[in-house]
C-alpha cells in the first residue's frame, strides 16, 4: 500500500514538486552565478527572495503532502479504509525524501563539484546538510501539519508558536537578564543548538506519533506549545558547556604553559582601574559608539533580546555607566603562532572578611581575542564605586581557548586565486580602498582567520583578523553546503590614523598572507589580585 | 441470529453535554438495522464509535467481535461505510480514486464496480470535489460494495438527495442486503420503513426501544388502540417513533 500512496499523492502533488524543485534549482543557480564578488548582480539580488521560497515552497509541500489524508477530526476517508499507519507515515516522509531530499542532494553536489571541490568530502558534507534540513525543517513542518486540518491552521498554529518563542524570549531575558542564555555568543552555542535541533526533531517524531496512531491532536498541540518554551528555557548551563567541549576537543597539554604573572608593583586593584567607558555599553572597544535608542532598535532587529534589555536598562541608569578595568596582569606562555579566546570570564570583588562585595561577568557578551597584557573588564559604574573602596581582593575566572595555526598560504593581491584542501578555495581582487579576498570551502567555513598584505620585500600593512568563535561539529548549516568567509584588507586609512606600509603601486608584485587558526585546547585559568 | 454488532453502556459525553448515554443495542447477522432517531439524538456519535473514530466516555461495544477501540486495518477491510460527511479526497479524479481504493483491499470485485458505476453513471475523469453532494454520495456508496464488506455502514446516506437520487442509493444497497449486514442511521423515517428489518429508536441519546420490527409493532401496541386502526394494519415506524417520543417525554422511565 506505501507504494500506491506514494503514487496517489505523487498524482496530485506533481505541479508543486516542480516548482519547488525549480526553485531549488533557482537557488542554487544564484549562489554559483553570483560567484565570490557577487559577479552577477541580478543573481545577488535574487538570492534573498530565493531563500525565502525555498523556506515556503518546502513547508508548503510538506503541509499539501500531509494534507492530502488529514489526521485531525473523524470525517477523513482514509479512516475508515484499512490502511496501515506506520505505511500512510512512512509514504508522506518517503514522498517528502523523493521530491524535496533528493532533488536537493543531486543540486547540491553537483554545485560543490561545479566549484571543483572533491566528490568524497563533498557527499559527505551534501549527505549531512539535506539529512539535517530532513530532521530539523521538513519533519517538524510535517509534524505540525499532521497537527492541523489545513493550510490556514497550519499558518495561524505557525504564527502563534513564534508568538509563544517571541514571548518566552523577553521573560526569560527580563527574568534571568543575560545569563538566561549561558553559552549565547560563545563558541559553544552550537550545543545548545544541537540540544535545540534534537528537541525539535524528537518533538516531532513524538507528534508524529501521537497523531498517526492515536490522532491525539489535542496533545500534539500542547507539545508544540510546550515544546517551542523549552527551546528558550532549556539551557545549557556554562560549566556543563565548556566541559563537553573540552572533553570533546580532548587535551593536548598545548596550554599547560599558559598561565597569568601579576606585575611585580602593582598590588593595588584600585590603582589599575581605568576610566569610565562613553556610551552605552559593555565591550565599548568594540567598534564605533553608536546611540543608545539605536543601539537597542538593532539589536532588537538582530534578535537579541537579552542585549536590547541590558541596553535599555543602562540607558534608564545613566550613572550605572560600565567601568573598564585594565588588570595589572600579563599572560605568559602563549605560543607564538597562537591566539587567546575569552570565552567567558566571570568577576568577583571580595572585602578583608572574604565576603563577596560584587559578583559579574560577561555573559551574553562576544567572545574576544584576549590581550596578552592588562586584560579588561567591565564592572557595572555603581557596583565599581561602592566595591572598590573596601575590596581587598579581585579574582577573576577566565574560560579560554587557544588557537594554533592551522594553515597559512599566500595569494597573489591582484586577481590571485588559490585552491586547497583547508582553506577551499579563494580569490582576491581589487576595490576602491581595499583589497577583497573572499574564500569558499566545502562545508562549515574556518571561524577564526587572518589576512595580511605583503610588499614582495617584506613590508606589510596590519593584519586583519576575524575570529567569531564557534566550535561546531556535525551542526551543519542549513541553506548552504558551501561555507563563505574573507575579509577586506584596506589600502589606506580614510581618517589618516592607520599606516599602510603597502603602496598601491606595488600591488602587482603583493600578496595576500591569509592564516586559518583551529582551537587547540579549552581550559580555565584563575587571575587573582590582593591589595 | 448471532449478532455483529453490540454495545453495552455506550456513553459519550463533551464536556457537561451528554450525547449518548447508556446505549446497549444488538445488531443481528443479516439484518437491515435501521437507527432513527430526530438530529442530535446520537446516531451519528454511536457510529463513530462503532468504528474506532471516537472513544466512549464508558461502555464497550464490539464490532465484528473485535472491541471497537482495537478496530484496525483487518477490521476495516471488512466494513464499508457511507456518510453524508464522508470527506473524500476531493482533488483526485473518481477513476483514480477507485484505482487507488482497489489496492487498498485483499478482494476488489471488479464487474461489481464497474456495474456499479455505470448505473450510478459517476463520470470517470470528473474530480471528486467538483462533484455535486448526491454524486459524492453515489461514489462513497460505489467505494463501499465492490469489496464486498461483511458490514455496511450508512450514516445519513438520504438527507438532502432528491428523489431519483435516493432511489439510486436505496437500490444500490437494496441490491446487496441480504448478503451483508446493513447498519443505516436516518431521521427519514418514511423511507427507511421499505427496508429495514431491525430498529433501533433514538431520542436525546437514549435508546427508546431496539429489536425486529414485529417486537416493535407488539411494543408499541399500548400506545396505539385497535380502533383506531385495522386488525391487519400497523401502524408506520413514523407513527410508532413518534408515539415512543411522547410517551418518554410524559413518563421519563419508559
Amino acid at each position: 500500500m506505501f507504494f500506491h500512496i506514494l503514487k496517489k499523492d505523487w498524482k496530485l502533488l506533481w505541479p508543486m514538486v516542480a516548482l519547488v524543485t525549480a526553485i531549488q534549482i533557482g537557488f542554487d543557480w544564484a549562489v554559483f552565478s553570483s560567484g565570490l564578488f557577487g559577479d552577477d548582480a541580478a543573481a545577488a539580488a535574487l538570492l534573498r527572495p530565493l531563500t525565502l521560497a525555498w523556506f515556503i515552497g518546502i513547508a508548503a509541500l510538506a503541509a499539501a503532502v500531509v494534507y492530502q489524508d488529514p489526521v485531525p477530526g473523524v470525517d477523513q476517508d482514509w479512516l475508515i479504509r484499512p490502511l496501515s499507519r506506520t505505511q500512510l507515515l512512512l509514504a508522506k516522509l518517503a514522498f517528502l525524501a523523493l521530491s524535496v531530499s533528493l532533488p536537493m542532494v543531486i543540486l547540491n553536489l553537483a554545485h560543490a563539484l561545479a566549484m571543483g571541490f572533491p566528490l568524497l568530502p563533498s557527499l559527505n558534507t551534501v549527505l549531512a546538510k539535506d539529512l539535517f534540513v530532513f530532521a530539523c525543517f521538513i519533519v517538524p513542518v510535517t509534524a505540525l501539519a499532521a497537527a492541523t486540518r489545513n493550510m490556514t491552521e497550519l499558518i495561524v498554529a505557525g504564527a502563534a508558536l513564534v508568538v509563544i518563542f517571541a514571548v518566552s524570549l523577553s521573560a526569560s531575558s527580563l527574568l534571568f537578564g543575560a545569563d538566561w542564555c549561558p553559552t549565547c555568543n560563545t563558541g559553544m552555542s552550537w550545543l545548545q543548538h544541537l540540544l535545540q535541533h534534537v528537541g525539535v526533531t524528537c518533538g516531532a517524531g513524538a507528534m508524529l506519533a501521537l497523531q498517526y496512531y492515536g490522532r491525539r491532536s489535542g496533545v500534539s498541540r500542547a507539545l508544540a506549545i510546550a515544546g517551542t518554551g523549552a527551546l528558550v528555557f532549556v539551557q545549557i548551563p556554562w560549566n556543563t558547556a565548556f566541559s563537553l567541549e573540552q572533553s570533546l576537543s580532548g587535551r593536548n597539554g598545548a596550554a599547560d604553559a599558559i598561565s597569568f604573572e601579576v606585575e611585580e608593583g602593582v598590588s593595588d586593584p584600585a590603582a589599575a582601574i581605568g576610566g569610565r567607558a562613553a556610551g552605552a555599553g559593555a565591550g565599548g572597544g568594540a567598534g564605533a559608539p553608536v546611540p543608545g535608542d539605536r543601539r537597542t532598535t538593532q539589536l532588537l532587529l538582530h534578535g537579541r533580546v537579552d542585549q536590547a534589555v541590558q541596553s535599555l536598562r543602562r540607558r534608564a541608569r545613566a550613572d550605572d555607566s560600565p567601568v573598564m578595568v585594565e588588570l595589572p596582569a600579563r599572560l605568559a606562555g602563549v605560543p607564538q603562532d597562537g591566539l587567546l579566546l575569552v570565552d567567558r570570564f566571570d568577576v568577583r570583588l571580595f572585602d578583608r572578611n572574604g565576603r563577596v562585595l560584587y559578583r559579574g561577568s560577561n555573559a551574553g557578551a562576544s567572545a574576544e581575542v584576549m590581550r596578552p597584557e592588562h586584560p579588561i573588564i567591565d564592572i557595572p559604574g555603581k557596583a565599581y564605586e561602592k566595591s572598590t573602596v573596601a575590596a581587598s581582593h579581585l579574582q577573576v575566572d577566565y574560560w579560554l581557548t587557544l588557537m594554533n595555526g592551522l594553515a597559512e598560504h599566500k595569494i597573489a593581491a591582484l586577481d590571485g586565486e588559490l585552491r586547497s584542501a583547508d582553506i577551499g578555495f579563494c580569490a582576491t581582487m581589487l576595490d576602491r580602498n581595499s583589497i577583497m579576498l573572499r574564500c569558499k570551502t566545502i562545508g562549515h567555513p574556518p571561524f577564526c582567520y587572518s589576512a595580511t598584505l605583503y610588499a614582495p620585500d617584506g613590508r606589510h600593512d596590519p593584519e586583519v583578523l576575524k575570529c567569531i568563535p564557534d566550535y561546531r561539529r556535525h551542526v551543519p548549516e542549513f541553506l548552504n553546503v558551501l561555507g563563505f568567509y574573507g575579509a577586506d584588507l584596506p589600502l589606506r586609512d580614510r581618517y589618516g590614523m592607520g599606516f599602510y606600509a603597502v603602496d598601491e603601486s606595488e600591488l602587482a608584485s603583493s600578496y595576500v598572507l591569509l592564516k586559518i587558526y583551529r582551537e587547540s585546547e579549552h581550559f580555565k585559568r584563575t587571575l587573582a589580585v590582593s591589595r | 441470529m448471532s449478532a455483529i454488532i453490540e454495545t453495552h453502556g455506550l456513553s459519550k459525553t463533551y464536556g457537561h453535554f451528554g450525547a449518548v448515554h447508556e446505549v446497549a443495542i444488538s445488531v443481528p447477522q443479516g439484518s437491515v438495522f435501521a437507527m432513527m432517531g430526530a438530529s442530535g439524538a446520537g446516531k451519528t456519535t454511536i457510529i463513530k464509535i462503532l468504528l474506532n473514530l471516537i472513544a466512549p466516555t464508558r461502555g464497550k461495544a464490539t464490532v465484528l467481535g473485535v472491541d471497537s477501540r482495537a478496530i484496525g486495518p483487518a477490521v476495516l477491510a471488512q466494513i464499508g461505510y457511507v456518510s453524508e460527511n464522508q470527506a473524500l479526497p476531493v482533488r483526485l479524479r473518481v477513476e483514480d480514486f477507485f484505482d487507488y481504493l482497489r489496492h487498498c483491499y485483499a478482494e476488489w470485485d471488479r464487474n461489481l464496480e464497474d456495474e456499479l458505476r455505470g448505473q450510478l453513471r459517476l463520470p470517470p475523469r470528473r474530480r471528486i470535489g467538483e462533484l455535486s453532494h448526491g454524486m459524492r454520495l453515489k461514489m462513497a456508496m460505489a467505494c463501499a460494495l465492490p469489496f464486498r464488506p461483511k458490514l455496511l455502514v450508512l450514516d445519513e446516506p438520504l438527507s438532502g438527495l432528491d428523489a431519483l437520487a435516493r432511489d439510486e442509493i436505496i437500490g444500490g444497497f437494496l441490491r446487496e442486503a441480504g448478503k451483508m449486514t446493513i447498519l443505516i442511521s436516518s431521521h427519514e423515517l418514511d423511507e427507511v420503513e421499505r427496508f429495514a428489518t431491525h430498529v433501533a429508536f433514538l431520542h436525546e441519546g437514549r435508546l427508546l426501544f431496539q429489536g425486529s420490527i414485529a417486537a416493535l409493532v407488539e411494543h408499541v401496541r399500548p400506545l396505539f388502540p385497535p380502533l383506531a386502526h385495522g386488525a391487519s394494519e400497523r401502524p408506520s415506524l413514523r407513527a410508532m417513533f413518534l408515539g415512543m417520543v411522547r410517551a418518554a417525554g410524559r413518563n421519563p422511565a419508559y
